[in-house]
């Protein structure tokens, strides 16, 4: 093996050296972090799961807010990407620009700003508020993934269809859309893994009440570090990477950082 | 001759700077083939699209058997097009590609399924209905997109370098079956092609266009033996080219001074003497001779051979000019450095002014 | 008369028409919900965010709306402001040329694997960009803690008498901002490199380069654009970090965004936290800006 190879799967390791850890540590019996390795292992932290307070509910929210989120911005970003991709508009620049600044500002910033818009709005720790947010953190992935995907439609397919007669929405529904079925599909699960797994920006919109599974982790594990975090982790570990397969089969991960 | 299958009237297209269509106006008759032909960026597939609707003229008009379509949206317009990627849509069977516009159209259900087949059966795909494109060669791919534009029965079929995606000996058949098709069921067509040759066996006429105008309309007789501009000479074939003045006028033949050549070419209305001319004179009209026989007839020297199979490319230094010449080959190449002379009918001489004299007499072309 | 009349009527038709097809207004309606989305909910926050930074906090009385001042852009020079603001300057350009340096080989090396390899090389480096931070940080406080797994190792091959304290440090920030943003050093420099003509190699051999004189005069410089691209990912994205700093920091160690989210949220001084996140953007706007500068003239040739 030449000494770059050795060096990739050392690199490699070290990388996935974290979330091993966290899947092994979800496995032990004892509510500390013992080495060396434990003699048996247990599930007991993930029935705890059940017994901590608000796990299962901010699940729950994560899991209706990311859906939600994610069904309005694959519509939006599909039709502006449509728009963008297709037609010669002024101000059509300033929009593809606009469509993806929400990724230009850093998390903490959008957070705060939105926290600061919404209490004038009153709506500071209420549903619509917090799908409001993740809309707006979501639109640029969906928007740009059909991006994507639209651009390997040829387009005098779509001149073919209205040359045989179809107006325009229904060369897009009849053709366009058939054919970039994948890529909203990839978008539309990109969209829900960046709201599900959205950390920084929800952080400013929930409260007790009202709280997202990421927000719920990060504050149990400024207080505690017992390994029921680390069987929520595995799980979502699990999920996350069964999801990603799936985008792999369907689209392939380089093309998302490709647009 | 009754209504024009296609009228299009001075048509003007600019993006940003740049002219693409510059003043066209140019007449299909119905039931004609007229191919549209030219080097990339001529204009040619601008003006298609805006005869199929995709383009906005800035300004021009044009008319479908009589009718202006301007201000009809392009899924109205009667114009069917057949696109050089052919594009059919790979979800659909060739079936589903061909039914497409008639489905828009709301025709009923059996009525498509008949037309469809007959479409099919024109274009010899018989049993392939439920093939998707992918499945298809290029060659059958072209026949699919041919049949579902002529299932639509339109007034106007354009199509754009369709014979380009495929292969050499399969494009010279298609050619062929493409000009039967169109003379047997009469539709009036409109071909884009940069291939000269392909618009003479495909169209009755062919437009030969030029940065965003129309060059010169005619039959490829026409085109070939009396090209109107300089641009049209070397466009359609390759051809000498002698630059020189114009020193004596005669009946019906001027004589050009060209560079120790005093050669005869048929006279030109617009020539005077002391004129500056460009006299082009096609290779194969040479011939190779060792005694004069004709007024044009001058003494050279072979420099270069070039062995092309059928034909023999000569390369004649005569004077300061080197002449190409081609002959058949009958099986006796001259070989090189021998002493030939080369001649040609006045007739075969195209003489043009050059452009600076036509600009200063500002004739109107 | 009539003449006239059917000569205007067909010509207020006729341009009524041309402008209506060349101002379609299919797009503008296509557009409309996206433009409506990010103007109620990002033009318009960081317009009142704005406005807020000039308000004030005052301790007793809380915000003070009627107040304009730029009180909170000239706090933010004092020495520990300023110290936060370097810090979190240098931790980012720390963890980029480390990103660079650890994933240039990488990239270099998956280039030259069969592309199935490839893919799940990628996938695996991809894998902590898939998880959530929150899992990333309690991976590495797993790992780096005193009773953790790295100290009880160390400990037991009597590397160390006592447990070193790894976290809640600089470093363990730029390790886990390593750990979280690699992938997006290497994933430019891959497609870069991805992208060479193998052609292009072959003619550099074919002239006689050796390996080494192929890889720096042509391997380098055409993967340059992947380099620059990589680095302004990483950079911003580390100076936009907030969970990974706030965890592995523990709140002891801060940088910018942990500042602000402090100052918003417990301490409730949203003006101030305000002028903290326009000062942040501006200084990774000018970092990024100058280093484009640069390495335009860098690319000059390369490019495109």
């Amino acid at each position: 093996m030449s000494p770059l190879a050795i060096f990739n799967w050392l690199v490699l390791l070290a990388v996935l050296a974290p979330l091993l850890v966290v899947a092994y540590v979800s496995f032990t019996p004892s509510n500390f972090l013992e080495l060396p390795a434990p003699t048996q292992l247990s599930l007991r932290w993930y029935g705890e799961i059940f017994r901590r307070g608000g796990f299962v509910d901010a699940f729950a929210t994560s899991v209706v807010l990311g859906l939600t989120a994610t069904a309005v911005s694959v519509t939006i970003g599909t039709l502006a990407a449509y728009a963008i991709s297709r037609y010669q508009f002024p101000g059509r620049e300033l929009i593809d620009t606009l469509v993806m600044a929400p990724l230009m500002v850093p998390g903490v910033i959008l957070g705060l700003f939105l926290l600061i818009f919404l209490v004038n709005l009153r709506m500071t720790g209420s549903f619509l508020g917090l799908l409001a947010a993740h809309v707006l953190l979501t639109v640029p992935y969906a928007a740009r993934t059909v991006r994507a995907s639209l651009r390997d439609v040829d387009r005098s397919l779509e001149r073919a269809a209205r040359n045989l007669g179809a107006p325009g929405w229904r060369a897009f529904v009849l053709v366009t859309l058939p054919l970039i079925k994948p890529g909203v599909l990839a978008g539309a699960i990109f969209a829900f893994l960046m709201s599900f797994d959205n950390l920084t920006v929800s952080i400013f919109l929930t409260d007790r009440r009202l709280m997202t599974l990421p927000v719920r982790m990060y504050h149990y594990i400024v207080d505690i570090t017992d390994p029921v975090i680390a069987a929520v982790s595995t799980i979502l570990l699990v999920v996350s990477l069964v999801l990603v397969l799936f985008l792999e089969r369907l689209f392939g991960l380089k093309r998302l950082f490709e647009a | 001759m009754g209504v024009p299958g296609l009228a299009i009237s001075r048509l003007c297209k600019r993006y940003g700077p740049h002219t693409v269509l510059d003043d066209v106006s140019l007449t299909v008759r119905a039931g004609e083939c007229l191919s549209l032909v030219g080097p990339s960026g001529c204009g040619k597939t601008t003006l298609l699209n805006c005869i199929a609707g995709y383009v906005r003229p800035d300004g021009g008009s044009i008319a479908l058997a009589g009718r202006p379509i301007d201000d009809v949206p392009e899924h109205r317009r009667d114009t069917a097009m057949v696109f050089q990627s052919y594009a059919l849509f790979p979800h659909m069977d060739t079936f589903e590609n061909v039914a497409f516009g008639l489905r828009m159209r709301k025709v009923p259900k059996d009525e498509i399924r008949r037309r469809v087949l007959a479409a099919l059966q024109m274009v010899r795909l018989e049993g392939r209905e439920r093939s998707y494109p992918n499945q298809l060669s290029g060659g059958q791919q072209q026949r699919v997109a041919l049949a579902r534009a002529l299932v639509l029965e339109p007034k106007v079929l354009l199509l754009d370098e369709p014979l380009s995606n495929l292969d050499a000996r399969l494009r010279e058949a298609m050619r062929f079956e493409l000009r039967e098709l169109q003379q047997k069921i009469r539709i009036t067509a409109i071909f884009v092609t940069h291939d000269i040759q392909e618009a003479f066996v495909l169209s009755d006429r062919v437009a030969v266009m030029s940065a965003g105008r129309i060059e010169q309309v005619g039959t490829a007789a026409e085109i070939y033996e009396q090209a109107a501009t300089e641009f049209v000479v070397t466009f359609v074939g390759p051809s000498n080219a002698f630059a020189g003045k114009v020193a004596a006028l005669a009946n019906g033949t001027a004589d050009v001074l060209a560079d120790g050549l005093r050669i005869r070419v048929p006279r030109d209305a617009r020539v005077t003497p002391g004129a500056g001319v460009s006299v082009y004179v096609r290779p194969e009209r040479i011939s190779l001779t060792d005694r004069p026989t004709r007024p044009n007839s001058f003494p050279g020297r072979i420099e270069r051979i070039a062995y092309l199979g059928g034909w023999i490319d000569y390369l004649v230094r005569v004077e300061g000019h080197l002449v190409r010449v081609q002959t058949v080959n009958h099986g006796k190449p001259i070989a090189v450095g021998a002493a030939v002379r080369i001649e040609w009918e006045v007739s075969d001489g195209i003489c043009h002014l050059d452009r600076q004299s036509t600009e200063r007499s500002a004739t109107p072309r | 008369m009539t003449t006239l009349r059917s000569l205007v009527t067909t010509n207020v038709f006729t341009s009524a028409s041309l402008v209506g097809r060349r101002h379609d207004l299919t797009p503008v309606v296509l557009v409309l919900p996206a433009i409506a989305v990010l103007a109620a909910l990002f033009v318009l926050p960081l317009a009142s965010a704005f406005v807020m930074s000039f308000h004030q906090h005052h301790p007793v009385l809380g915000l003070r709306t009627e107040v304009f001042t730029l009180a909170n852009y000239a706090r933010l020079g004092d020495s520990y402001h300023l110290g936060v603001f370097l810090r979190t300057i240098k931790i980012s350009g720390l963890v980029t040329a480390i990103c660079l340096i650890v994933g240039y080989p990488i990239a270099y090396f998956c280039s030259t694997l069969p592309r199935r390899a490839q893919a799940v090389v990628i996938l695996g480096y991809l894998s902590p960009w898939l998880v959530s931070v929150v899992i990333k940080a309690y991976g590495w406080m797993v790992l780096l803690a005193e009773n953790g797994i790295v100290n009880g190792l160390l400990l037991r091959l009597g590397l160390v008498d006592e447990p070193i304290r790894f976290l809640y440090s600089e470093f363990a920030i730029a390790l886990g901002l390593a750990h979280a943003y690699l992938v997006f050093a290497i994933l430019p420099i891959f497609t870069s490199l991805v992208a060479i003509d193998r052609r292009l190699l072959q003619a550099a051999r074919n002239l006689g380069g050796t390996r080494l004189q192929v890889f720096r005069s042509v391997v380098l410089p055409l993967s340059l654009p992947g380099v620059v691209a990589g680095t302004l990912l990483v950079f911003t994205l580390t100076m936009a970090a907030f969970a990974t700093p706030a965890l592995l920091g523990g709140g002891r160690v801060k940088v910018v965004s942990y500042l602000a989210y402090e100052q918003a949220l417990h301490l409730l001084n949203w003006p101030l936290a305000a002028a903290i996140g326009f000062v942040l953007m501006l200084v990774t706007g000018l970092v990024v800006f100058s280093y484009q500068r640069m390495s335009s003239r860098l690319l000059r040739g390369v490019a495109g």
